[in-house]
């Protein structure tokens, strides 16, 4: 009984690794500017013999990778490698975000994790995107309830979107936000008038994005503006660190 | 039961059950090192010989390749070169981890690291235990057992016992074969993740310890006095330990990028003058007019986190992952 029962395995499980090869990792995006203000340039890695890499820019067809070249608004992209040993490999994606604006200033009212406090607010608005390690000095790091954060803007600047780049990594116990309420307030001194929100669109679940840009709608003048982003809570069951609370990264604030 | 159903759930079930040659018609690694991958060698049974992380590897002189495990339901595996499990021992070792064999007057032996007991235990090949070596309590570098967690060891010819404490306070300690303390050296100013260490006698006039500074991606070379003489910088090679075979090192590369799970491993291989001549899973490597190492990455998706290397005579290498789906060993085969 127990070698027939192997024996269905073997010729199972024997068709199904027949028709798997090795798949190609993904190709490494070269951009400095993640964020920028007129134009930034990005170039794509993948140093294997035999090897192309495809891209696309905002659901393009797929395009040849040669050389770097240039984008000047917001662009999501696409690229992946291809071998004709290998097949198609899997695919790398990279927003690009515009800004328009820069504030006079930026005051965090919620100190960061002191482990995590980077250059403070200056970090959010300092036009560099965090790395792939909590501590390059570019990700400000939150164990709080909310985050409140106050801008400075010239007097009555016109001002569309709010968009806020955070981060995704579950397995670090770090979660976007739950919620982001935007205030502004036309003059020095004057009321905060709230301005939108965002909430994440499927329920409290994270997708599979590693940086998110939750966006929220102004269409105002504004001389100053308020974000309150309410952190995701304690993290869900089903979580090797259920019930303790998730950690929120932010590495910009980017106002359009 | 659906069909589709059925092999899925089997599928789930049977995570480190290799079964038939395929063929991957891709060839990884560079210049003269090129291989193709053999996820399949291993022929055992995960029903039979169960494994969690696969952590390191060593083959004795009649050809059985001996490999930890952290499953105490067998802590150590055996295997022939063709893949089948013909042996296992070993209910008491839950952090098992480095795992080094030594040829001692004809008779070999043992060394297991084990970071959850704070001990390096000696043992036959078939278990007995021989020997303990503690945490070094004198000299003030620890307070308390916990804080050793050795992750490797590697033998001197005269049979001195070295120690990475990799997961510790990143101090190679240094033993007679009796286990009295001899030295401590490194240490969390030096090394960052000493994960590994091997004996390196290329250079017959001046042998040296090669150690691994993991987060930094480097191999450190330490002279027999425990002085630092060389840094070897390998960016992108967060590397677990050297393994020095013949003119070349080789080593298993866990991840190329952080987080420590972003399953970017590759195996590499340094000649003689430490340079890197393949990266079996990786790009190719190249050096710049100054002669740094451009950064390292994964390029094929061969491996995940591969933990360790063992390289035989004819070229094979094999592989032991860890958290990688619970898989047995993969094999380079050399072309």
């Amino acid at each position: 009984m127990v070698k027939s029962f192997f024996g269905i395995i073997t010729l199972l499980l024997s068709v199904q690794l027949s028709a798997q090869g090795i798949p190609l990792a993904q190709p490494r995006f070269d951009c400095k500017g993640v964020f920028f203000q007129t134009e930034t340039e990005v170039g794509l890695e993948f140093d294997m013999d035999g090897a192309k890499v495809f891209y696309t820019i905002n659901g393009s067809k797929p395009k040849l990778y040669k050389r770097p070249f240039k984008i000047n608004k917001t662009s999501r992209l696409y690229a992946f490698a291809s071998h004709p040993d290998f097949g198609r490999g899997d695919t790398a994606s990279l927003t690009l975000q515009k800004v328009k604006l820069k504030p006079v200033s930026l005051n965090l009212k919620t100190n960061p994790n002191p482990e995590y406090k980077a250059m403070g607010a200056n970090s959010l608005i300092d036009f560099e995107a965090g790395g792939n390690d909590l501590h390059d000095g570019k990700w400000v790091g939150f164990l709080s309830d909310s985050v409140v954060l106050e801008a400075v803007f010239p007097e009555k600047t016109p001002l569309n979107t709010v968009t806020v780049s955070v981060l995704n990594n579950p397995g670090a116990w770090v979660l976007p936000m739950r919620k982001i309420s935007v205030y502004t307030a036309v003059e020095e001194g004057g009321n905060w008038l709230a301005a939108g929100s965002w909430m994440p669109e499927v329920g409290r679940g994270a997708s599979s994005q590693i940086r998110w840009f939750p966006e929220v709608q102004v269409k105002r003048r504004v001389t100053r503006v308020k974000l309150v982003i309410d952190s995701f809570g304690p993290l869900p069951s089903g979580h090797p660190g259920a019930g303790n609370p998730a950690w929120l990264f932010l590495d910009e604030i980017l106002f359009n | 039961m659906e069909r589709r159903s059925f092999i899925k759930q089997s599928t789930l079930a049977t995570a480190g059950l290799c079964l038939g040659a395929t063929d991957e018609p891709g060839l990884i690694g560079h210049g003269n090192f090129k291989y193709r991958l053999n996820r399949n060698w291993c022929k055992g049974s995960a029903l039979q010989f169960p494994v969690n992380n696969c952590h390191e590897l060593v083959m004795s002189r009649s050809g059985k390749i001996f490999m930890t495990t952290d499953d105490v339901r067998n802590n150590i595996l055996i295997f022939d070169k063709d893949g089948q499990i013909t042996g296992a021992w070993g209910k008491e070792y839950p952090g098992a981890h480095g795992l080094t064999l030594h040829d001692e007057n004809g008779d070999e032996f043992l060394y297991i690291s084990d970071y959850e007991r704070h001990q390096v235990i000696k043992t036959t090949l078939e278990g007995k235990v021989i020997q303990t070596f503690e945490w070094p309590a004198d000299g003030g570098f620890y307070r308390s057992q916990q804080a050793f967690k050795p992750t490797e060891t590697a033998i001197a010819p005269n049979g001195d016992v070295l120690v990475a404490d990799g997961y510790g306070k990143d101090y190679v300690v240094h033993y007679d074969h009796k286990g009295n303390l001899i030295n401590v050296f490194g240490g969390p100013d030096i090394l960052k993740n000493a994960h590994g260490i091997a004996f390196d006698n290329r250079d017959k006039a001046n042998p040296s310890w090669l150690v691994t500074s993991r987060a930094e991606n480097k191999l450190k070379r330490f002279d027999l006095t425990g002085k630092l003489i060389e840094i070897i910088h390998l960016p992108g090679a967060y590397i677990c330990r050297p393994v020095v075979t013949g003119e070349h090192v080789y080593f298993a590369v866990l991840i190329s990028e952080l987080p420590w799970d972003s399953q970017t491993g590759f195996v590499c291989i340094l000649d003689k003058n430490n340079r890197v001549v393949s990266a079996p899973g990786a790009r190719t490597p190249r050096y710049d007019s100054g002669g740094a190492l451009k950064p390292l990455y994964q390029t094929v998706k061969a491996f995940k986190h591969p933990h360790d290397v063992l390289v035989d005579a004819n070229g094979d290498i094999y592989v032991s992952q860890w958290n990688s789906g619970r898989v047995y060993p993969y094999r380079l085969e050399p072309q």
